[in-house]
């Protein structure tokens, strides 16, 4: 029956990881007021966990295949993994991200098994300080995203802060930039604005050109399946991903965006092959997928160990688990390990199910590229205003979506990268949250940002990777004079 | 990657669209630092106000910004004199063959926005489809109208029935 | 179902289209003499705003107030949860001012309806609604770590008196019964409010940066008593009136330790303006049915809420009451200018 639970849990969950806007959390607190009437708590847990997996999971496959992310934590992955279905690589790309989940999935489950202790204990030494310097590490990547034009992926990162600013701050808690505007008071939304900067911009390109174009856009011809070069490829990106996805998923205050943007900015750095990022390279869908995925799996260490949810969707569960009359802690474990361990058992199985249903299915996903791209786009828009209306029943969310839309449109006519806006906008108030928080409890002495040590040594990794380029230009120079 | 060679006129287009859009970018970063110092500073004892952060980001986006209209002028003014910085971009990335197309889209767009609460989810959804799909490809008339109505029908059954999320029923209210 | 559609129809007639205002005002009309000729209300779906997203507090109050009602028969019309998230609930409060007089139209809101107003200066409060019943509270907790020096609330005062910017308080955020229970705290003790330190975090980063000693001290909810028992946290004092029962009853109030801090967030069922008053009194009477039920007094101790039933005049003369302390203190933040 458990098992029943699993497979439902996780083709569920890859159904709305495909559909724009609508994100695991939403489709677990949709399905609470059913799962308490029908199951018990242990079969609920199951098939959270199915839907958690499944989501993270379901968000590569339109962002692949029609570079239109759902959510942030896939963003990423589009600059690879579009590129790469481009070039006729559409299942080779869907394939490394699926076997890149299932073993992010997989690595994570064990770890949180047997490290949810010790790493519970690392996570709580973050404070402020760290946070912040976490901030500028993950902000730093987007120096191997520019591809190309430096100046003008820092602007497009600006653009993502200062549109991060709008609403509430979280501090002092005044009003910023809403003009008074109520839509504005909580500030623009990540999943409007992905929505709106890839999805809407693509079908106006895709559009813009459809009647006068040579080739078709969407090409669906090429193999199914990975090259052997590909899996040599892809083999340490996902695990790279996996322990960064795990790792940032267990501290509450970040996140999987953090963690796929990080994951990428890695693989640029370490590869043999950095020319190719940006135009279709494997390592750059097989690392941040596998982060992504991990950092699931990390969420859910705060949430066993202390009842504190570490993402959107850890939270809906905690509220699920008191929904159950199950109080959460530290004494979870004690009380209640029938739960725990068919939580455990049941991410397991999930992710063996999500990979037994997902590759066969690579070649169904392709197939929606035979679609005609008169009738693709459109529908395209049609999910896209499904998606952000159901959010929040909001028709100004449906403004700001076209108006990002168009926004993201100019940005990408002039070659401005569009991955960074979105890194801008989802750090830009944690960056400034935590900055302040730190200053705050200082009294205003900027020491407290380097003078602890965690702190200090992240910031170190930062300016590392910034200065990476030059330096290894500088040793590529000297070891040829 | 092999593109066809651009026109002189198209080169020129496309520069002085990306001239009047580099030009927007100070205008909108001195617009920014502007609504900054209208944010209310709390009087409570916060070393580090609201205003600080977005101050920050509002003067380098200046400064990036003006450094990319300066480049830009280098450029139109001395042809390839800073050719790093203005990549020839990748010809189907960047270019647009049918404006007329990009008009229509953001037309229809606008449309749905200001129809799908009066006249409701189905019926502008429907005619959202109908009208795009036929203007890309008149020929297939038949599928796509068919297509277009099964899609409607079908998301407004699955969300207002299966996942139980509202959806505005318009002019249709009372039938369903 | 039928009558929230013309529900919605109206509301966006009215502001679409003139002319077709005249023709939704009819079929409301019809909609209420067809409800009150049958006598048997409610005769259509019932439609409960939630003005916050799925998953959180003020949502998981009006899911299962939504549920019991319907699995008790005290309502035998379903009642749908609709979130109308945005705005800390202005977005929820709008709607139902635009759906004025709509007989099948219910809000789930916390304090948010006094303090959102008051804070962010969105034009609809409490008192452009039509207040039904105060359902429950909660209250909260001032802990520290176990590690913390801090052993008593007379620690803590002596820290606040000796210099109040140099305590941090972890808290969720700015305006919410967290800060607004130690600001009362602040000020009990003698000192200015607006000086002391508070650090707002969302969700349950407040509770690690308390376990790290990120803070001085921290603010939670009831379900803190978890980390309690399991011995990472000390609680100070509650900021209920009288010590509570159950699991609480070993934790002192502030205000048996000499201070005059009470402090409890309630939620509350509201319906549109211009409700007509038979409706009115259906809910108050179905919903003080429904507090008395045995699956109702399960979710209460479940949930770790407390009743505190209320409904007519009782309700609003507290929301009055919140009203007034409220813009003082904000005041005294400075948070809300004068």
């Amino acid at each position: 029956m458990n098992l029943l639970y699993a497979l439902f849990g996780t083709v569920l969950g890859t159904a709305i990881g495909v559909l724009p806007g609508i994100g695991p959390s939403l489709a677990i607190s949709l399905l609470l007021p059913f799962t308490y009437k029908l199951v018990d708590p242990v079969g609920a847990f199951i098939l959270f966990g199915g839907i958690f997996y499944g989501a993270m999971y379901g968000g590569s496959t339109t962002t692949i295949l029609l570079n239109t992310p759902g959510e942030s934590s896939s963003v990423v992955t589009a600059i690879d993994g579009y590129r790469m279905a481009r070039r006729g690589r559409a299942g080779a790309a869907l394939a490394t991200a699926a076997i890149g989940s299932f073993i992010a999935g997989t690595i994570a489950t064990f770890l949180l098994m047997i490290l949810a202790q010790p790493l519970v204990e690392f996570a709580l030494k973050f404070g402020p300080s760290e946070y912040f310097a976490l901030m500028v590490l993950s902000l730093c990547t987007v120096t191997a995203i520019g591809g190309g034009v430096p100046v003008k992926a820092a602007f497009s990162t600006l653009l993502g802060l200062a549109i991060g600013t709008v609403g509430i701050e979280n501090t002092s808690g005044q009003l910023r930039f809403t003009f008074g505007q109520a839509a504005l008071f909580d500030g623009i939304g990540v999943v409007v604005a992905a929505i709106g900067l890839f999805a809407v911009s693509e079908v106006l390109f895709g559009l813009g050109n459809l009647r006068k174009q040579t080739s078709a856009r969407l090409i669906e011809a090429g193999s199914l399946w990975m090259t052997k070069e590909e899996w040599r490829r892809s083999v340490f990106p996902w695990l790279r991903g996996s322990m960064i996805g795990f790792i940032v998923g267990v501290l509450p205050g970040a996140g999987a965006t953090i963690a796929t943007f990080m994951s990428y900015g890695i693989e640029r750095r370490v590869s043999s092959h950095k020319d190719e990022f940006g135009h279709g390279a494997i390592e750059g869908v097989a690392g941040p997928e596998a982060a992504n995925n991990a950092s699931a799996g990390g969420a859910l260490v705060p949430l066993l160990t202390l009842g504190i949810p570490g993402s959107a969707t850890a939270a809906v569960m905690l509220a699920a688990f008191q929904g159950y009359g199950i109080n959460t802690g530290p004494l979870l474990l004690q009380k209640h390990p029938d739960l725990v361990w068919g939580l455990i058992a049941s991410l397991y199985i999930g992710n063996v199910m999500l990979l037994i249903l997902n590759l066969p299915l690579v070649g169904l996903w392709v197939k929606l590229l035979k679609i005609p791209e008169s009738l693709l786009y459109p529908m395209i828009l049609a999910f896209s205003t499904l998606g952000v209306y159901s959010l929040g029943r909001e028709i100004a969310d449906l403004y700001l979506m076209f108006g990002i839309g168009i926004l993201g449109f100019l940005l990408r006519r002039y070659c401005f990268p569009l991955a960074p806006v979105i890194l801008g906008l989802v750090l830009g108030p944690m960056l400034e949250t935590e900055f302040r928080r730190a200053l705050l409890g200082s009294q205003g002495n900027w020491m407290v940002l380097f003078d602890r040590p965690m702190a200090a040594s992240i910031l170190v990794l930062a300016l590392i990777m910034v200065l990476f380029p030059f330096i290894s230009r500088l040793l590529a120079t000297k070891s040829r004079s | 990657m092999s593109q066809p060679r651009r026109s002189v006129l198209n080169v020129l287009k496309g520069t002085w669209g990306e001239a009047a859009f580099t030009v927007m970018l100070p205008l909108f970063a001195g617009l920014y630092i502007w609504q900054a110092m209208q944010v209310t500073e709390p009087p409570s004892n916060i070393s580090i106000g609201p205003r600080t952060f977005p101050l920050l980001v509002g003067w380098a986006m200046l400064a990036t910004s003006l450094l990319l209209c300066w480049k830009l002028l280098v450029k139109m003014l001395g042809g390839q004199a800073s050719q790093d910085a203005f990549v020839p971009a990748e010809d189907e990335e960047t270019a647009i063959r049918d404006w007329l197309a990009v008009a229509v889209v953001v037309g229809v767009i606008a449309f749905l926005c200001a129809a799908l609460e009066p006249i409701g989810f189905v019926v502008s959804i429907f005619i959202f489809l109908s009208v795009l799909s036929n203007f890309f490809s008149p020929r297939r008339w038949i599928t796509n109208t068919a297509i277009s109505m099964l899609f409607s029908v079908f998301f407004y059954w699955l969300f207002t029935r299966v996942l139980e999320i509202p959806l505005p029923n318009g002019i249709l209210t009372g039938l369903f | 179902m039928k009558t929230i559609n013309k529900a919605v129809a109206t509301s966006q007639f009215s502001f679409c289209k003139m002319f077709f205002s005249a023709a939704a005002s009819i079929l409301l009309i019809a909609g209420f003499n067809q409800t009150w000729a049958q006598d048997a209300y409610p005769t259509k779906d019932i439609q409960l705003i939630i003005p916050f997203a799925p998953g959180g507090g003020v949502d998981q109050f009006g899911r299962t107030v939504a549920r019991v009602l319907n699995d008790e028969k005290i309502v035998n019309k379903p009642i749908q949860v609709a979130n109308k998230p945005g705005a800390g609930g202005a977005n929820g409060m709008a709607e139902m001012v635009k759906r004025k007089g709509d007989p099948n139209l219910l809000l789930g809101i916390a304090t948010h309806a006094v303090v959102t107003p008051l804070m962010l200066g969105t034009p609809h409060s409490y008192k452009n609604m039509t207040p039904i019943a105060k359902i429950f509270s909660e209250y909260v907790l001032l802990v520290v770590r176990t590690e913390s020096p801090i052993k008593t609330l007379k620690d803590l005062e002596a820290l606040i008196r000796k210099d109040v910017s140099k305590v941090k308080i972890g808290g969720a955020s700015i305006g919410s019964s967290d800060h607004i229970t130690i600001a009362k705290f602040v000020r009990a003790v003698g000192a200015d409010a607006s000086k002391m330190t508070f650090l707002a975090y969302s969700g349950g980063e407040s509770n690690a940066a308390i376990l790290g000693g990120h803070v001085d001290a921290g603010m939670g909810g009831l379900d803190l008593i978890d980390l309690v028992t399991a011995g990472k946290m000390r609680v100070l004092a509650i900021s209920s009136a009288q010590r509570l029962g159950g699991d609480f009853k070993a934790i002192p109030t502030f205000v048996e330790q000499g201070y005059d801090v009470t402090h409890s967030t309630w939620r509350g069922i509201f319906g549109p303006p211009e409700m007509p008053a038979p409706v009115v009194q259906f809910w108050r009477d179905s919903l003080a049915k429904m507090v008395k039920t045995n699956a109702w007094k399960a979710e209460l101790t479940k949930n770790q809420w407390v009743d505190t039933f209320e409904s007519s005049d009782a309700f609003l003369a507290s929301l009055n009451k919140d009203q007034e302390s409220y813009s003082v203190l904000l005041q005294q933040l400075g948070l809300v200018k004068k």
